[in-house]
């Protein structure tokens, strides 16, 4: 019981001086957290020998380069900071490919039609819808939904219908359909640097159908869903992938069918 | 188990002390899931008669839907396996750091760092070493 109570207390000093370097691992959302990053590497590892240009960038918007390491975004989540304000915020990986440029971001708010901010873990959005939030003079949130939004659940526990619920309503809230521009007083656009709508892209869906055929939205799971949760993934085009950890298979399909979508947009 | 359930208590305290609350969550759900384990449905039926209250659906129980025939109750793990699994889920997190921090370098960068600014580690080595030196003490209260 001693030696327990001694070992309890080394413990409790190594994990202090562990939450002190890495912060993230505070956050409710813990271990979860670089898992994410775990898979944000990977997607953009395989971009690049799909023959994408992968450039990890700094909040400001430039190139890291060698010396710099990737900054994950830590405590609650936010939007996207100006390029004015300092360079060491989160970091964001750039891919382009034959005139195609996106970026991929990590644990970043959105904001819906209700007018409630979503955070996603994974979301890739375009390029210029980034440096167009870059250039404001305060935190700005993108306005719609992004074309790939992936949800990664590091938990021991099978995924609920709830679960599958909140990201279904998630995307419901973001996705802005062609019949909504007129009353949000916008030009034609998926996704816009805020309500407002200053800065828009593409084109928006007719349908919620549509939208679900079009954008991509992932599931990706330690652990496995619940048939109720599965039953939902297939009218609203949910893609799930289960016993993702590293090393497995679960990751490997995840990432090379991620990178393919991505490709083929 | 009292003796157990007191251990368990210290360690969820230095957990949530720690901030780490999502391991305590996930520590505690390990142990309630054993506790509710699935029980076989003649059980259920007499359980039922005995006392509503105790059969109420609970979400491993709506989720497993009717219990597979000759399931039993589960005891809930011991200490030792709680460490283990807080091991399990240290060594988790340092095996997804590593494979990131090497992904980083041939995506051209110098690594990761978790959390911005001031308050991050600047190289993912020191969270790296820090993470042994956390699964490295707990090693030691089970194998003593």
């Amino acid at each position: 019981m001693k030696h327990e109570l001694r070992v309890l207390k080394r413990i409790k000093r190594d994990l202090k001086s562990l939450l002190k370097a890495a912060p993230t691992l505070q956050h409710a959302k813990g271990a979860g957290r670089i898992f994410e990053l775990y898979v944000v590497m990977r997607v953009a590892k395989q971009l690049q020998l799909l023959g994408w240009t992968v450039t990890p960038l700094a909040s400001d918007g430039t190139p890291l380069g060698a010396h710099r390491p990737f900054v994950q975004r830590g405590g609650a989540p936010s939007g996207i900071v100006p390029s004015a304000w300092l360079a060491s915020g989160p970091s964001s990986i750039r891919i382009e490919k034959l005139g195609r440029n996106f970026e991929i971001w990590n644990g970043v708010q959105f904001r819906g039609r209700s007018g409630a901010k979503h955070e996603l873990d994974i979301s890739i959005v375009p390029s210029t819808l980034a440096n167009a939030l870059r250039a404001g003079s305060s935190e700005g949130f993108a306005f719609g939904r992004p074309p790939l939004a992936i949800e990664c659940k590091d938990v021991g526990k099978s995924g609920s219908p709830d679960e599958m619920r909140s990201l279904v309503a998630r995307m419901y809230d973001l996705t802005i359909l062609e019949s909504h521009l007129r009353y949000l007083k916008l030009n034609n656009g998926y996704i816009f640097d805020s309500p407002l709508g200053a800065h828009s892209s593409g084109v928006a869906p007719a349908t919620y159908l549509k939208a679900n055929l079009a954008f991509r939205a992932v599931l990706a799971r330690r652990t496995g869903l619940s048939s109720g949760a599965a039953d939902m993934t297939s009218l609203f085009n949910i893609s799930p992938y289960v016993g993702v950890e590293h090393p497995s298979i679960g990751a490997d399909l995840l990432v090379k069918e991620t990178a393919a979508w991505i490709d083929a947009l | 188990m009292l003796q157990r359930d007191r251990k368990l208590s210290r360690l969820f305290r230095i957990l949530d002390d720690a901030g780490l609350t999502w391991l305590t969550d996930e520590v505690r759900a390990l142990c309630a899931a054993a506790e509710d384990a699935p029980i076989d449905d003649s059980e259920v039926g007499s359980l039922r008669a005995e006392n509503a209250m105790r059969v109420a659906p609970t979400p491993r129980r709506e989720s497993a839907g009717s219990s597979p025939a000759g399931t039993v109750s589960v005891a809930a793990p011991g200490f030792d396996a709680c460490i283990l699994y807080v091991l399990a889920r240290i060594d988790d997190v340092a095996a997804y750091l590593a494979a990131t921090a090497l992904l980083a370098e041939e995506l051209g960068i110098s690594g990761v760092q978790l959390g911005e600014g001031d308050s991050g580690d600047s190289r993912h080595e020191a969270t790296l070493s820090l993470l042994k030196d956390v699964a490295d003490s707990a090693r030691a209260m089970v194998e003593a």
